[in-house]
């Protein structure tokens, strides 16, 4: 027991930049999917057939594909069928994530403003504040506790499904535990390295998720 | 892409098999242990709460694909020879049962602890009480709970090809080898997983739905 | 969706076809550059070291691009889409070893052989059962996905049923060559069906683990790859292989890396009915 923790963390630090690499797409990807949700909420929201529906398409494809075959279809698929040049395994993973993200983001927000009593609009009007006053004094300030909790779990979701990576050739915590286990020629003892990294890097953000909602719960219930 | 449905529509409809038999096995194996586990990780004893609340933390933070990987380690390590679909089955069952636990659980606790008491009152013992009051009302959020869990447990079943288990996106890496029509099969092959996962979710979005009634009680 | 695809390919073969007036060579020599596609995952042929695709065929590549007299872009592209992203146009040239079989060689032109190779079946240090082909009926195979070997595996497969034996229990498939090895060391498999090459790779790693049984069927060449319409590049690279060949070179190259000095067939090495 004691021998296998001393493997354990004498494999933890071979194993750091592959966390590094795994972080760095996953914060990306998060990033990108909170701003790609802006304009696939505005989509969502319109009354006009040419947003509303491939917002709603986009929405269930990402909903409904797994993530490994996304990845697989952007970095082996499209290349392949449009004559693309290089592409880049680790763009194409912090886009694939993002679009990812972006869906179950813009679903919560949608659900959000969709819970906004309808009097705020009118009230906003009625002091004489244009549209995009009404959001960004009124209305997006009410978000940004919905969005920063949501943001720290879509951060952890992401993570869980980053290990697709590994499957094209990108070298993250994953792979680079394969690569160990290659070296060494056991499977095992890098792979519970590998998972007591994720369960320490994913603990955290649970609980910076969990801090941040009770922080910002008094905000919420104001609105 | 109509040669590569003539000529591996077989092989691809294997993988799908695969990837069915795998989903509904180890849900169905999965969900009556996570539900199990709901009553220990509210118990008020620790020797119980503790170790469930650990299992249910370490499958929650952990990936799927490294929880799949390690299983075949350790049982590689004990040199056993299991069927690869049946730990590809294994895990997904233990996948299943973390986070069914923690959906029972929200929905056990949502149920205020005076009705526990008022029907030991009239004289139900526990296992009538949890059959006539508690069960009924788990449903209505417990169910679509659970099914939207199903079509997130198909989704990462894909991760079990990377362990070489003959599911369907293993099938499709089988095809490309032969055919090298990577897009095609690609194509395909997700068009099968979005048609199976949005299946899932569309009947938990009818269950959500279909049992709203008791939330309007 | 399938007119979608038809006329975005269309488009993509129209487009080839417009910059395909003058030949290959002529585009790469008045470019002044070859983009060539490697998975550099095969060692001691091409791997990555120290983020450098280092190996046997990175010397050679060398060789290669010199006598064209051009600069080179080596994309490190996943063996997967290897051979697809050659034919959609992504590249020039794949340079990293690709085994010669009878399907590859239909839609694909090979270059002369780099090394060879045997097919090998491994078993377990301890196993001394394994002495013949005909000991492989009833028993669980592995090989890697994908690979040559894969297509090997499935031919003494059905030899063995041809010859009324009962043939393999099953053929298990993984996804990298370390995956077979950790396979049959930890008693998943009992055999493996592997090139030469990767058995004195893992043997090395793991001494006293594995033991070679016997090797099977001709010897497989290893070759790189271009597109059948582009066989004067091909040829400019077989005349670099040959002139490497006839000097000596190439046979102290194979001994640098592989540690002993292999055929480079300078004909017959294409299968009946090879596109070029």
């Amino acid at each position: 027991m004691v021998n296998a923790l001393m493997e354990i963390g004498g494999i933890v630090p071979q194993l750091l930049d592959g966390l590094l690499v795994t972080l760095m797409i996953c914060v990306l990807a998060a990033l990108g999917a909170l701003l790609l949700s802006v304009p696939l909420v505005a989509a969502r929201r319109s009354s006009k057939r040419r947003y509303y529906y491939p917002a709603t398409v986009f929405i269930t494809l990402m909903r409904g594909l797994p993530i490994v075959i996304l990845i697989f279809l952007c970095y082996f698929g499209f290349p392949a069928l449009l004559g693309f040049g290089r592409v880049s395994a680790f763009w194409v993973g912090v886009l694939v994530l993002a679009l990812n993200g972006s869906a179950f983001i813009s679903e919560a927000l949608r659900g959000a403003i969709a819970r906004l009593p309808e009097g705020q609009w009118e009230a906003c009007k009625s002091l004489g504040l244009t549209p995009f006053q009404t959001w960004r004094l009124v209305l997006i300030p009410q978000f940004i506790p919905i969005a920063l909790p949501s943001l720290a779990g879509e951060l952890g979701f992401l993570i869980k499904a980053s290990p697709a990576l590994s499957l094209i050739t990108i070298v993250d915590l994953t792979r680079r535990a394969q690569q160990v286990s290659m070296q060494t020629f056991d499977p095992l003892m890098p792979l519970l390295a590998a998972a007591l990294l994720y369960f320490l890097l994913l603990g955290a953000i649970s609980m910076l998720s969990r801090w941040l909602e009770t922080r910002l719960e008094p905000v919420r219930q104001r609105s | 892409m109509i040669d590569v449905i003539a000529n591996y529509g077989d092989e691809i409809v294997k993988g799908l098999l695969g990837t069915l038999l795998i989903l509904v096995a180890g849900c169905v194996i999965g969900t009556p242990i996570g539900a199990g586990m709901a009553f220990l990780l509210i118990s008020s004893k620790r020797l119980l709460r503790w170790p469930s609340r650990a299992y249910v933390e370490v499958i929650r933070n952990t990936p799927f694909l490294i929880q799949a990987m390690l299983l075949f380690a350790m049982l590689g390590v004990m040199r056993l020879r299991i069927d690869p679909m049946l730990v590809g089955i294994a895990a997904v069952a233990i996948y299943t049962a973390a986070y069914m636990a923690e959906i029972v659980r929200g929905a056990l606790k949502s149920i205020p602890d005076g009705q526990w008491e008022a029907a030991n009152a009239l004289g139900l013992r526990s296992f009538r009480v949890f059959r006539l009051v508690i069960f009924p009302q788990l449903l209505p959020t417990a169910l679509p709970a659970s099914v939207n869990l199903y079509g997130t447990v198909a989704k990462e079943t894909a991760f079990l090809s990377a362990v070489s288990v003959a599911e369907l996106t293993f099938a499709g890496q089988v095809v490309i080898a032969q055919t090298f029509k990577v897009f095609e099969v690609w194509a395909i092959v997700g068009i099968l997983y979005l048609c199976l996962i949005l299946l899932i979710l569309a009947a938990a979005k009818r269950l959500e739905r279909g049992l709203g009634w008791s939330q309007t009680v | 969706m399938k007119t979608w695809v038809s006329a975005l390919f269309l488009a993509t073969v129209l487009s080839a076809n417009s910059a395909m007036a003058e030949t290959m060579l002529e585009k790469i020599q008045s470019s002044g550059k070859i983009v060539v596609a490697t998975e550099a995952a095969f060692k001691p042929i091409e791997y990555v070291e120290d983020g450098e695709i280092v190996g046997f065929g990175s010397d050679l590549l060398v060789e290669v691009v010199n006598d064209l007299g051009v600069e080179v872009e080596q994309l490190d592209v996943p063996f997967q889409g290897i051979l697809t992203g050659l034919a959609a146009g992504q590249y020039d040239l794949i340079a990293t070893s690709v085994a010669i079989n009878p399907e590859r060689a239909q839609s694909y032109a090979f270059s002369r052989p780099l090394f060879t190779i045997e097919n090998v079946i491994v078993v377990a240090a301890d196993n001394g059962d394994v002495t013949d082909v005909a000991d492989l009926n009833g028993l669980l195979l592995g090989t890697q996905l994908g690979s040559s070997t894969e297509a090997v595996a499935r031919q003494i497969n059905d030899d063995l049923k041809a010859a009324g034996g009962s043939g393999y229990e099953d053929l298990r498939l993984y996804q990298t060559f370390p995956d077979t090895a950790f396979a049959l060391r930890s008693g998943q498999v009992d055999a493996l069906v592997i090139g030469s090459l990767s058995a004195g790779e893992f043997m090395a790693a793991s001494p006293d683990t594995f033991r070679v049984a016997m090797s099977y069927g001709d010897p497989v060449y290893i070759s790189w790859v271009a597109r059948p319409d582009s066989l004067d590049l091909l040829a400019a690279v077989n005349a670099t292989i040959t002139r490497l060949a006839d000097s000596g070179e190439l046979a102290a190259l194979q001994e640098k890396w592989i540690g002993v000095a292999t055929q480079s067939p300078a004909d017959g090495y294409l299968p009946d009915g090879a596109v070029q």
